[in-house]
């Protein structure tokens, strides 16, 4: 065996396929959920972006049936101003803003967070304009990430996916509908779980507040006004014991302020807590709704605040 | 340091490059202290545990064989048995058997307590206290002369890409090897690239990829279904294989880069159409260990039918312990012993079954047996196997639970397929290698076969998560 030959195959092979990878990736996501939904379709009445509570929180099928018009949801892990920002503009480049309304997911506590990994999906389903905006999001603002780890995130990530996207896209898209959750049960916790729910300080440290989040929500709101489409700021249930924190109510009351002197339209529905009828078998965890709160959210969301 | 970790690429090019720089006068020092690095870098307090081995055998042998009376020499061989096999007792068995006699006791209504001590098993010690106890015993059977050098005898016992987990080698074969290891260079790594890509393929993308489920299953046992525990205990058999096997051959290619051949230590076990034909290929190095210091020296199969089972349920149970100490080491032997005793019975039978049906049945029966091998206890064991012979039930909903283990989110289905298909890739490959047939576009295109394959790794590998299962033993 010439050992040169398998060096230099090796590298040509692994160079091709990363490259392929990089410009092509998007076009292998799942067309029912996500960013290529939203590419791939023509635009939505109402889209909705955001982290993981925009799917486990909106029944995109539920408000259609309400609303009467077409409705689009688009969320990832974690997903954050910073980058929701070139997402709406790849969207706005694209004609894919929504005719309507556009709602925005605010997640108070990703202020409080420590900079982790974008999803890897988001990073896969974005055409090469927007994954070289969000690497270099990460190089700015993930300090701790070591080669290894942009490694993982470039080369090694989602690889099933696109190894068995015939496969595997179809039955997972069979399971969503306009990106959210249709055959997917997700469990409610149990009563006493939900009377012992705090904020884990593991996650989140309320003495350590991140202004880029901010900084990047008033240039999407200005972003949003040349656009000239109507938007709202949207904060999703959260459990009462996780809501009531102190440290997360005066947040909550200061960015209410803050939001109302700049013109952000915010929306906390955790003020309708008690006419959406929320109680424990409303959440799955302490932080994201169940199957049953998903619709009770979703039924009163649209039915008031919405139409 | 595992293979698939960066301190171990690092490590091995270090010194790669103060070989080539060495005499070869110099070179057996060199071995032996990148081993005792190696090991160091465990746990460096259990260097002196492998020092204090190879000093005793390296004394006691140039003991036996200068002895004049065959006493002296039973004498001397008795002190390096004891010593090694007292030194496994104390670190691998102590608990375990003090446990063992409390709870014997208790049945007679003797109450009291297990004397425990807080110890960590010292990582690959059954594997080089063999190695290191069957050299004293071939010098006591006269098969070899006692080593002068004590710096080969240490560079012997201690041989890093080995150390660990084997294959447990015999000193007439690696002692002439090391006093002429090679430099690194083309050719050497030309021969070492096909075995240490295949072992990092068996154990980066199949055997890492599985754990991830079969711990996860093992962890949850109550919240798992049914089919995951299935699932579970087919990707169990597996991932043994290739975490083991993977270990075996990227040991074999990294010693092949100095010129050094190791034995092979499996010959497609899965392939095996009964018992004693999985025997003869899984784990060789130690089934021939026992055959030759255990099994022989009880007699064999020389000395009628009784005795003979009777020699193979020892080994069996030696066998499994030498393992673990643990009660489904035993289970685990103990059945094994049977399926020999059933195969001895069906052999006399007049009636013959195809050979793909007796390779299904084979890896069956294995299989089965690994259930008690990958338990933690022997309860466990019982819910796997009571849940999963009553009935799994299949349809859509339990078929997405069951992919839970793998990931909670929609990855777990491409996740499952692209486990399903590495094992496809890799029974292929082994079938082709088992059959000795040749594919002519890889035969002609073999350096672009394995540049394939290292790609495969790099894009699907799981690295440094997962230490290799036998590294416990």
């Amino acid at each position: 065996m010439n050992i040169k030959k398998v060096g230099f195959y090796s590298v040509v092979l692994f160079l091709s396929f990363l490259s392929l990878k990089l410009l092509f990736s998007h076009h292998f996501g799942y067309t029912n959920t996500g960013l290529k939904s939203v590419l791939k379709n023509k635009p939505a009445d109402i889209l909705i972006i955001g982290s993981s509570h925009v799917r486990f929180s909106y029944d995109t099928k539920k408000m259609e049936e309400l609303c009467q018009c077409t409705v689009r949801s688009v969320s990832y892990s974690f997903l954050n101003y910073p980058l929701i920002l070139p997402i709406l503009e790849l969207l706005a480049n694209e004609n894919k803003l929504p005719t309507k309304k556009l709602i925005i997911d605010h997640y108070s506590l990703i202020y409080f967070k420590e900079r982790e990994f974008v999803d890897t999906r988001l990073f896969f389903e974005s055409p090469l304009p927007l994954k070289i905006d969000i690497l270099s999001y990460m190089f700015e603002n993930f300090k701790k990430l070591n080669f290894k780890d942009y490694f993982r995130f470039i080369v090694s990530s989602e690889n099933e996916m696109l190894l068995n996207f015939p496969i595997n896209n179809p039955i997972v898209d069979s399971r969503n509908y306009n990106g959210s959750y249709q055959k997917k049960h997700v469990p409610s916790m149990s009563s006493k779980r939900y009377q012992n729910l705090k904020i884990s300080t593991k996650h989140f440290n309320f003495n350590k507040y991140s202004q880029i989040e901010e900084d990047y929500l008033l240039a999407i709101h200005q972003f949003i006004g040349k656009q000239k489409i109507e938007y709202q700021l949207v904060e999703t249930p959260l459990p009462i014991g996780i809501y009531k924190t102190p440290r997360l109510q005066a947040f909550l009351n200061s960015q209410k302020n803050k939001y109302s002197q700049l013109g952000i339209p915010f929306i906390d529905t955790n003020d309708y807590f008690e006419e959406m009828n929320l109680d424990f078998k409303s959440f799955m965890d302490d932080n994201h709704l169940s199957s049953h709160g998903r619709i009770q959210f979703s039924v009163f969301f649209t039915n008031n605040l919405v139409k | 340091m595992l293979f698939n970790s960066l301190e171990f690429i690092i490590f091995l090019t270090i010194f790669a490059l103060a070989l080539r720089f060495a005499t070869q006068r110099y070179k057996l020092t060199l071995f032996l202290l990148a081993s005792y690095f190696f090991y160091g870098f465990w746990e460096w307090k259990y260097l002196s545990l492998i020092i204090f081995s190879t000093v005793i055998d390296y004394f006691t042998a140039i003991k036996i064989e200068d002895s004049l009376h065959k006493n002296s020499k039973k004498k001397y061989l008795a002190i390096s048995v004891l010593i090694n096999l007292g030194t496994l007792a104390i670190f691998k068995y102590f608990n375990f058997f003090s446990q063992s006699l409390v709870d014997l006791l208790a049945l007679f209504g003797f109450k009291g307590s297990a004397i425990l001590i807080d110890v960590l098993l010292p990582v690959g010690i059954s594997f080089y206290t063999f190695q290191s106890m069957s050299y004293s015993i071939d010098v006591y059977r006269g098969n070899r002369k006692a080593s002068r050098s004590f710096l080969l005898f240490a560079t012997y016992v201690s041989y890093f890409p080995q150390l660990v987990a084997g294959p447990i080698e015999r000193s007439d074969r690696l002692m002439p090897q090391l006093i002429n290891s090679q430099n690194v260079n083309f050719k050497t790594i030309s021969s070492a690239i096909p075995l240490i890509v295949i072992g990092f393929f068996k154990k980066a993308v199949v055997a890492d990829r599985l754990a991830r489920y079969v711990d996860t299953v093992h962890l949850n046992l109550d919240s798992s279904n049914d089919l995951a525990l299935l699932i579970s205990i087919y990707f169990f058999s597996i991932q043994i294989y290739c975490d083991f096997s993977g270990y075996t051959d990227i040991a074999r290619g990294i010693s092949r880069l100095f010129g050094i051949e190791l034995m092979e230590n499996f010959n497609y076990p899965y392939f095996a159409k009964g018992i004693k034909d999985f025997w003869s290929r899984w784990h060789i190095s130690l089934t021939t260990w026992f055959r030759d210091y255990l099994y022989i020296p009880l007699g064999g199969s020389q000395t009628g039918n009784f005795k003979k089972y009777r020699n193979i349920f020892i080994v069996f149970i030696i066998s499994a312990l030498w393992h673990g100490a643990n009660w489904t080491f035993i289970i685990w032997g103990g059945l094994h012993f049977l399926y020999y005793l059933m195969e001895g019975f069906t052999e006399k039978l007049k009636f013959s079954l195809p050979q793909s049906i007796k390779v299904l049945i084979t890896f069956h029966l294995v299989t089965f047996a690994w259930i008690y091998f990958r338990a933690t206890d022997i309860e466990s064991a019982h819910i796997i196997i009571q849940r999963v012979f009553n009935g799994v039930l299949i349809n859509s909903t339990e078929i997405a639970a069951s992919l839970k283990p793998f990931s909670s989110t929609s990855k777990a289905l491409s996740k499952f397929f692209v486990a399903i298909e590495a094992i496809g890739l890799l029974a292929i490959i082994e079938y082709f290698n088992f059959k000795n047939l040749k594919l002519n576009f890889f035969s002609r295109n073999i350096e672009l076969s394995y540049s394939f394959i290292i790609v495969l790794i790099i894009l699907f590998g799981e690295f440094g998560k997962n230490n290799f299962i036998y590294f416990q033993f």
